[in-house]
């Protein structure tokens, strides 16, 4: 769920970035194509204030009356005579308008009379103008300079008598107004840039106090002006033959996505909304699909404790409810598992009951050494018909739960019940070598145990119960004995047979016996007990004699 | 070539002609450009006629001895205020017509531009020399100066020459390169022919 947030969060993000990006870049064309244009316009409006120059200096150039004065006044040195030209110089000045000065050089570059302000005394026209005017067809040149602290843009002309006799120089000042002048058509702050030095500018640039970078011409770059980013781009004057100045058109970045930035922060508003949906949508379809594997595990974990009562919700068809399903089947397969082996273990022993699961079931069987012991109760059968078959169940599960109880404390298996007798087994399926003690100790413990039994009978006013028990020892076939579909764990053999012969012996009144055991049981005997000979038997069934042992019970 | 050399020294000293040809930085033959070798003989002053016809002076080069008179007369229905700026002969004759111009008498050597301050294009140059050897170049760029042996150096005028008179000596094939320079338009504005 967090890495799904996560990845919304990263697939919002790289779209605002994105967006971004494309918004910084729109916003660098848009500029570039606004410098460009710019450009363009400032080419036209120079070109206009360049012609109107040129219309002043082609007038003047061939004015007869300049030239006349000119002739007359240059022949002779008098202060008196230069003070003559340069009020005319002033007069013409003042005809032209836009001109911030006018200046008279000879032929060979000599100052002979000008209109500059008296700061400028030492000022040397370059010789490149002139050279470059002497080089064009029409005798014309056009260039940047510095008069003294300002900036002009210079046209030279001849003054023709009607031979070139010297050359006419007008200025145009590029200072800080005619930068707002073009700021005014342009829409773009303006500088004028003279080796990386600002001489004039608009109002913006020139508050900074800035210094450009080195400005590559024709080429829009990133300037930063104090701490402000501006986006210009270097152009040369036109005509300029020095090309020492270029006019450098910059626009504030933060003027030109100051649009963009509202737009930005919308975006920004927008995309917290739709993570504020997508989480919420997010957290509900987790809770959607973690709530019933949550409660899968728990279900998981109670069956590892053995509770197979658990079930799930298991409603819908999506593959959680159809993993529900399953798992509620699985539950009601081993609950019903439960059962049955619960009830195997209640029909038969424990330890048969484990056997035949481990067996997986199966048909055969195995010879074992082992001792059967047969009990039985001595004229149940003549007091059972004065009893109710409920008071008879009832007797007959307390003797049994005492009598069982007897027989499982040494080991042995109650095979079956048969009526009010029981066949126990000791030795098989458990192997036990002491098999033989086992059984003698059992058929004490069940007779001590039927002694209780009548005391408490007694006081009921219930008459006592009296067991005989026929103990014998041999190798028996021990196995899930029976058809396919339906088995039983038991043993067959030659010992089984004589233990339930043995047992109808202590029914005999001349053996007074309680607990009889064949030959081959005391044979295995390891511990001593105190045994009877009752000497030689022939047992019925059996055509030899066998020797039969009593076992005294009050000696126990 | 043996032959040739060997002939023309001979051919030289027999006519004592100096036959020049005057070709640009660009090889291309110079029209109108003005030789000469200072102070031969004794130059006679004569008449000279420099017409001012379809608003330009007609002929633009003139080269005259010195104490020649020459008249300017008005050949166009407009009137004209010719002037002369040039040191060695400045005047200014304000609009006349026809005839009215009085004739000037050029006394001093010199090189004399006229100029008129009705028509800024419209030019003119007088070339006032003190000798007798001299010669102008037609559009095939030759002249030859009569009487002046071949090795001499000589002087050369040309309105593209900027106002400078260029001193050369021919090489042996008769050429002299002068290296010239563009000047401002010489032609009315409704003439379609470029100056040069
Ligand atoms: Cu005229």
């Amino acid at each position: 769920m967090g890495a799904i947030f996560l990845l919304l969060l990263a697939a919002q993000g790289s779209a605002y970035f994105l967006i971004s990006a494309a918004a910084g870049k729109s916003a660098q064309q848009q500029v570039e194509a606004k410098i460009s244009e710019a450009i363009g316009t400032f080419q036209k409006q120079f070109q206009l204030r360049l012609s109107e120059l040129r219309l002043a200096t082609k007038l003047l150039s061939k004015d007869y009356v300049f030239a006349n004065a000119f002739a007359s006044l240059q022949n002779s040195k008098s202060n008196n005579a230069r003070e003559t030209l340069r009020s005319l110089l002033q007069n013409y000045q003042g005809r032209i308008g836009s001109a911030s000065f006018l200046l008279l050089v000879s032929l060979e570059g000599e100052k002979l009379a000008d209109t500059l302000p008296s700061d400028s005394a030492g000022f040397i026209l370059d010789p490149r103008l002139l050279h470059a005017a002497e080089e064009s067809p029409n005798l014309e040149s056009t260039g940047v300079i510095k008069v003294g602290e300002t900036l002009q843009y210079v046209v030279i002309c001849p003054l023709l008598m009607p031979d070139p006799r010297a050359w006419i120089v007008i200025g145009f000042q590029l200072d800080n107004s005619f930068a707002e002048e073009l700021k005014q058509l342009t829409h773009l702050d303006i500088a004028f840039v003279q080796k990386e030095r600002i001489a004039a500018s608009t109002a913006a640039l020139a508050s900074k106090g800035w210094f450009t970078e080195s400005l590559a011409q024709q080429q829009l770059q990133n300037v930063f002006i104090g701490e402000s980013l501006f986006l210009g781009r270097a152009t040369a004057f036109p005509g300029d033959v020095i090309r020492a100045t270029e006019i450098v058109m910059l626009r504030s970045m933060e003027e030109e996505l100051a649009p963009f930035r509202d737009l930005k922060k919308q975006f920004l508003w927008v995309s917290l909304a739709a993570l504020g949906v997508s989480l919420f949508c997010a957290v509900l379809l987790a809770r959607q699909v973690t709530s019933p594997v949550e409660k899968m595990t728990r279900g998981v974990e109670r069956i590892e404790q053995g509770d197979y009562q658990i079930r799930v919700p298991a409603e819908g068809q999506d593959e959680l409810s159809r993993l529900g399903a399953s798992f509620n089947r699985m539950a009601e397969g081993l609950d019903e598992r439960d059962r049955v082996r619960a009830l195997l273990g209640k029909t038969v022993s424990p330890e048969i009951a484990r056997e035949l699961l481990n067996s997986g079931l199966e048909l055969g069987g195995e010879v074992r050494e082992a001792t059967i012991l047969f009990s039985d109760l001595r004229g149940f059968t003549a007091y059972s018909e004065s009893q109710t078959p409920e008071e008879l169940v009832a007797q007959l599960n307390e003797y049994f739960t005492e009598i069982g109880a007897a027989v499982e404390r040494e080991g042995g298996v109650i095979d079956k019940f048969i009526g009010d007798a029981i066949m126990a087994i000791f030795g098989a399926p458990t192997v036990a070598s002491d098999h033989a003690d086992r059984a003698l100790k059992a058929s004490l413990g069940i007779i001590n145990a039927e002694d209780r039994l009548n005391q408490k009978r007694a006081e009921r006013g219930q008459p006592p119960l009296r067991t005989g028990i026929g103990i014998s020892t041999g190798s028996v076939v021990a196995g899930a004995i029976g058809s396919p579909s339906r088995c039983n764990y038991t043993v067959i053999g030659n010992a089984v047979n004589l233990a339930s012969r043995i047992e109808a012996l202590t029914k005999e009144k001349a053996f007074d016996a309680r607990i009889i055991c064949s030959e081959s049981t005391r044979l295995c005997l390891r511990e001593t007990y105190s045994l009877r000979d009752l000497g030689e038997i022939v047992v019925r069934g059996k055509e030899l004699p066998m020797r039969l042992w009593s076992l005294e019970v009050n000696s126990y | 070539m043996r032959f040739l050399i060997l002939f023309f020294p001979l051919l030289a000293t027999a006519t004592a002609d100096l036959s020049l040809k005057i070709e640009d930085q660009n090889g291309k033959p110079v029209e109108d450009a003005v030789i000469w070798v200072p102070k031969i003989g004794k130059p006679t002053p004569t008449t000279a006629t420099i017409c001012q016809k379809q608003r330009q002076f007609s002929p633009m080069v003139t080269v005259i001895p010195v104490g020649t008179l020459v008249r300017f007369p008005n050949r166009d229905t407009v009137q004209h205020h010719i002037y002369s700026f040039s040191p060695v002969k400045s005047f200014d004759i304000p609009l006349y017509s026809g005839e009215s111009a009085p004739p000037i008498t050029f006394d001093l050597p010199g090189v004399i531009t006229i100029g008129c301050n009705i028509h800024d294009w419209m030019s003119a140059y007088i070339i006032v020399l003190d000798t007798t050897a001299f010669a102008q170049t037609k559009a095939d760029g030759v002249a030859i100066i009569r009487g002046v042996q071949p090795g001499v150096t000589v002087q050369v005028w040309h309105p593209q020459l900027r106002g400078k008179i260029v001193e050369a000596k021919a090489g042996v094939d008769g050429k002299i390169e002068l290296s010239l320079r563009p000047i401002p338009r010489r032609n009315p504005p409704d003439d379609s022919k470029s100056s040069y």
